[in-house]
């Protein structure tokens, strides 16, 4: 390499100001188009300022359901790297999700309660396991990796499940974390506000920073990206590991919001649930997993107000938007867009 | 010191040895090409080089570094480079983001997190000086999917040379490029000689002689002769395992058994081709082919590696859709019509590399191909098919893994005629197959044309295809080429050097 690569190097380093970096970047080497501004501003004011409105007019049903919306959308989001830009098919998120709740109530039980314990533990939890099961299954592929993460899922939740001290099949109240000033549901509120954000801007680096390209170039080729150079397996399971531990903050986030956690957290129709929502929302579109949960959140409310039998119209929902719109609601909306 | 040093190695794939204590040395700087027929066991050695197999024994020396069990990735920060027979590439990305991720792949970790890697412009000038090497700094920003095939092939040796390797093996690196493109692969081969070390796997001998430093050739999955091509040319290991016997009976030729020469516009055509065209996505590989069979015929199909042969019958099967052209079998045109239905109409394909049905018994394997008595001549019966090849009767209730190469080819020969077809298309059926396993194939085919069968044929035995075939039609890069009787195939020796590399 040599004298190319000191050449390019000195040129990397003197010339970063320039132009050719914003040049390159709006080309979009990552495919992935320039954030849109303007949806993204737009929904951060009105998240922002939506509790002053359900506290006026006392429709705390609203703030909940947001509240619920946001934290799905987290857990989305973070399987949506493994998902959209790994081409991993997890069908075993909801064990991260789960245990990340669990460790909030189980902490609770155990009369540990501070938030700077609770939360790291919760994260670290749920990191560990995907760091465990993800070390065995990323060496499957295609139907045996959907395979194994999903008989990883049922593993542990029969494991939890057969905890009596912890409620077994009836769950377990988890009181909230101590932040030296008391939780409220608007606090929870603003604190999966703030959560989704941070979150989605540490997603948006990752897929925008090395590691994330290199990741998309496993996804893409796995056989090349080996040959190049790329350590296929380590990148994988690094992702899948990262994933699994911002699952496992959605946990616990749903943890305080629910005041309660039961199995169906880490039940394999969570982990569908999971996946429904990326594909609803535009598998490896950034915004999937977010559009993907409001979307299903707001669907599920509309129909349960019409009718009994909703689950049958959410199917059918989805089933359509799948049918017509096969890049998720993200792919549809950059089809507007040109 | 050798920069790569093989010892020994050998790979078994279940019960098939595909290579068997192979050595081989290739010394910096140098162009070694890697040759041999196929199934020779090119790739599969390529593939232990880099590092997508694991062999069953022996060792891998690269810069003095025992790499045996080494994984892929390693091995290409070690040096070691390679591109891919069939175009390999990340589809999505644009030619410079496809380069530019190797050059990422080798300067520093891929595990950083937070800085945008947009802002390493070094990547990407980089990246534009490998598009330069080959010549495509004008195609920069289009997306890989819209690359001609010929661009492909280039992009895929652009890839290699990012890697800053010190050894690039160049897997038949002009596999379906035109004459133009070859040239162009030939130059840049020249260009880098001396700058690293190149392993050339390759089919086409004009490329190989006009670029190797040094030959080995491959045969069954064995080394046969390594030296500099002056040497392998005149080596008679080399013309007897890799021409075949063809060579040896060209000198005494048998008289028995040669068919009636005839024109092979007499007779009604059981299959005639017209102007077929067809592609595989953006790649054309077929631009017009005409040829028919008439009834009762044996018509061969010859032409080198990456001509169109085996895209010819898989689309006359209907295994590939053709772009354009008419084909007519037994009166009504079949073009475009899905394979069963070709099937079902009396066309019955062995295709290469056999393809049975490894998890079936040798019966099951030809049960269930077995279709009703139909009104065409005397329908086969599992019977029938062991007369024909009496060693399959040893092996009924054996899986199709556990039999032999020969015995597979002999399987598939077997369940095609189980469809009581009107006519025979084999592709390649005597390959990777032992001389007198060979001329058993030949025997059953000879004895079913007797019989009224007709046949088209690909095979690279061309001399002993000219005892009993009635008519060849030889393909170039797509394009019928040349077209006559096995007299007039047998006197025409200098279309065998121009064609068939022989």
């Amino acid at each position: 390499m040599g004298k190319v690569m000191q050449e390019a190097d000195r040129a990397a380093r003197t010339g970063q100001h320039e132009a050719s970096a914003l040049v390159s970047a709006r080309r979009g080497i990552l495919r992935e188009r320039g954030l849109p501004w303007g949806g993204v501003g737009f929904a951060t004011v009105a998240l922002l300022v939506f509790p002053v409105f359900t506290q006026a007019l006392d429709w705390p049903y609203y703030l909940s359901l947001v509240t619920r919306a946001m934290i799905l959308a987290l857990a989305a989001s973070a399987l949506n790297l493994v998902l959209g830009y790994g081409g991993l098919v997890s069908f075993g998120h909801a064990t991260y999700y789960g245990l990340g709740a669990y460790t909030v109530a189980v902490l609770a039980r155990e009369g540990i309660r501070q938030a700077w314990v609770v939360w790291p533990a919760a994260v670290a939890v749920a990191a560990l396991a995907a760091l465990a099961i993800g070390a065995v299954s990323l060496r499957t592929r295609g139907l045996y990796f959907i395979m194994i993460t999903l008989a990883f899922a049922q593993m542990v939740y029969y494991f939890v499940v057969s905890f009596k001290q912890y409620g077994g099949q009836d769950g377990l109240r988890a009181p909230r974390t101590d932040f030296g000033v008391s939780l409220g549901d608007v606090e929870v509120y603003y604190l999966a506000f703030g959560l989704l954000v941070v979150s989605l801007v540490v997603l948006w680096r990752i897929v925008h920073a090395r590691f994330g390209r290199a990741l998309q170039a496993v996804r893409d080729n796995e056989v090349r990206a080996a040959t190049v150079g790329f350590p296929v397996y380590r990148i994988q399971l690094a992702a899948f590991v990262l994933s699994g531990a911002l699952t496992g903050l959605a946990g616990a986030l749903m943890a305080h919001h629910t005041q309660y956690v039961s199995p169906a957290m880490l039940s394999w129709p969570q982990s569908g649930h999971f996946l429904f929502m990326v594909i609803l929302g535009g598998v490896g579109r950034f915004f999937a997993g977010v559009l993907g949960a409001g979307a299903l959140v707001l669907i599920e409310e509309l129909f349960h107000v019409v009718t009994v039998s909703w689950q049958l119209y959410v199917g059918l929902t989805l089933l359509a938007v799948v049918l017509l719109a096969p890049r998720g609601l993200a792919g549809l909306a950059e089809g507007r867009k040109r | 010191m050798s920069l790569l040093q093989v010892r020994g190695l050998s790979k078994r794939f279940g019960g098939v040895l595909a290579l068997w204590r192979c050595d081989l040395d290739v010394q910096p700087g140098e162009v070694h090409a890697l040759i041999g027929p196929n199934g020779a066991g090119k790739t599969t050695l390529v593939n232990l080089v880099s590092g997508l197999l694991a062999p069953t024994e022996g060792r891998i020396v690269f810069r003095g570094v025992d790499i045996t069990g080494l994984p892929p990735h390693e091995r290409a920060l070690l040096g070691i480079a390679r591109t891919f027979q069939v175009t390999n590439l990340f589809p999505q990305d644009t030619v410079l983001g496809n380069l530019s991720l190797v050059v990422q792949a080798r300067t520093g970790s891929s595990f950083r997190f937070w800085r945008p890697v947009a802002q390493e412009t070094f990547l990407e000038q980089e990246a534009r000086s490998y598009a330069r090497r080959v010549d495509l700094h004008g195609r920069l920003e289009v997306p890989v999917r819209a690359l001609s095939h010929g661009e492909q092939r280039q992009l895929e040796v652009g890839l290699a040379l990012a890697a800053e390797p010190r050894l690039v093996v160049l897997d038949e690196p002009t596999s379906g490029m035109g004459q133009e493109e070859s040239r162009a692969v030939v130059e840049l081969i020249q260009r880098l000689r001396g700058e690293v070390a190149i392993l050339l796997v390759e089919h086409d001998m004009d490329v190989v002689f006009q670029v190797a430093d040094r030959i080995t050739v491959l045969v069954d999955g064995r080394v046969v002769a390594s030296g500099p091509p002056e040497v392998v040319r005149e080596d008679p290991e080399v013309h007897r395992a890799y021409l075949g016997h063809a060579l040896e009976e060209a000198r005494a030729p048998r008289a028995s058994s040669r068919p009636r020469a005839q024109a092979n516009a007499s007779g009604p055509a059981l299959l005639e081709v017209q102007g077929l065209e067809a592609s595989y996505g953006t790649s054309q590989v077929l631009f017009g082919v005409d040829l028919r069979v008439p009834s009762g015929h044996v018509v061969t199909l010859l032409g080198r590696n990456g001509m169109g042969k085996t895209t010819t019958v898989r689309a006359l099967a209907g295994l590939l859709r053709p772009k354009a052209g008419r084909v007519r079998f037994a009166g009504g045109e079949i073009q475009g019509q899905p394979p069963e239905v070709v099937a079902s109409l009396g066309v019955a394909l062995v295709p290469e590399g056999r393809q049975i049905f490894p998890n079936l018994t040798v019966r099951e394997n030809l049960v269930a191909f077995a279709r009703g008595n139909r009104a065409a001549g005397s329908p086969w019966t599992l019977d029938r098919v062991l007369e024909l090849f009496p060693r399959l009767g040893a092996r009924l209730n054996q899986l199709g893994s556990r039999l032999s190469g020969g015995e597979q080819q002999m399987l598939a020969i077997g369940r095609a005629l189980m469809t009581n077809p009107r006519l025979l298309v084999l592709d390649e059926a005597t390959e990777g197959l032992a001389p007198l396993v060979r001329e058993e194939i030949w025997r059953a085919l000879q004895r079913l044309n007797a019989e009224g069968l007709s046949v088209l044929l690909i095979d690279k035995y061309v001399e002993r295809l000219t005892e009993f075939a009635h008519y060849h039609y030889i393909l170039e890069r797509g394009r019928v080429v040349w077209e006559g009787t096995s007299e007039a195939l047998r006197e025409d020796r200098e279309l065998w050097r121009r064609y068939l590399s022989v």
